[in-house]
């Protein structure tokens, strides 16, 4: 049985989908198994530091609806295509209630 | 004229010459997006040593600079490709240890691979760190003029 909070983050992932998910994700590109699926892309700036010379870099990360990432199987390594840019999955972060931040890196 | 410290490290990235990727002389900071590799030689730190025996003023000392040359890049197989470099840069450093006559000598001292988390960017960062142990002379009045 649904849980009320479940329902209200199902709520809100849905509405939040609604309004901000302008990407289409391509998942596993090419693959007879291709699908395209929603998702909230970002990939901002990030300092690397940890030598003496920090390099800059993009962190590509994708917001999709948990229930899309485990129907599809999305998982460490899964091939992704996004604005025409090939990624793979590093980690699927869950929240642990309805958004799974995939976290990416370019091949 | 300039500091025996920017002569030497004006010296080391002549002597690397065009390894086939970006040399600074000093520290790059921070390194753009698209540079790709790049190797920043730069003096860690100094240590002054007393000269033999000679009285006067002023003296003339022997100075062991810690030269760091730092390789950072992004990329999916650091081991392989650090490695690679090390064997480049290690290869070109001994090919005159005196750097144009700027050093008296120079040792490798210690090298270092640090990988960073592979969740922060597009790719994984490496560095990959020689330290070197360089020995110059100069006058405590002039440290611009390097003294055999």
């Amino acid at each position: 049985m649904t849980s009320r909070f479940q329902n209200h983050a199902d709520d809100i992932i849905n509405h939040s989908m609604a309004e901000f998910a302008h990407d289409d994700v391509i998942v596993r590109p090419g693959d007879p198994a291709e699908v395209t699926l929603e998702g909230i892309f970002d990939h901002a700036y990030v300092e690397i530091s940890g030598g003496e010379v920090p390099v800059e870099g993009r962190r590509p990360v994708v917001g999709m609806r948990t229930e899309d990432v485990e129907a599809n199987n999305i998982v460490q390594g899964t091939p992704l295509r996004i604005d025409g840019v090939d990624y793979f999955v590093v980690t699927p972060e869950p929240d642990g209630v309805a958004r799974t931040n995939l976290i990416l890196n370019e091949p | 004229m300039s500091h025996i410290n920017k002569q030497l490290r004006d010296a080391i990235v002549a002597a690397l010459g065009s390894p086939g990727w970006t040399v600074s002389s000093g520290r790059v900071l921070p390194i753009a997006n698209d540079a790709g590799p790049v190797t920043s030689v730069y003096v860690r730190t100094g240590t002054v040593l007393e000269d033999d025996q000679v009285l006067g003023n002023p003296k003339k000392r022997f100075r062991g600079l810690s030269v760091s040359l730092e390789t950072s890049m992004k990329t999916h197989t650091p081991d392989d490709d650090l490695d690679d470099k090390q064997v480049t840069l290690e290869k070109l450093m001994a090919a005159d240890i005196t750097f144009a006559g700027i050093a008296i000598e120079s040792n490798l001292a210690s090298h270092e691979l640090q990988v960073e988390d592979g969740t922060l960017g597009e790719k994984p960062v490496a560095h990959l760190f020689l330290n070197y142990d360089v020995v110059v002379r100069v006058a405590d009045d002039d440290p611009e003029t390097p003294l055999s």
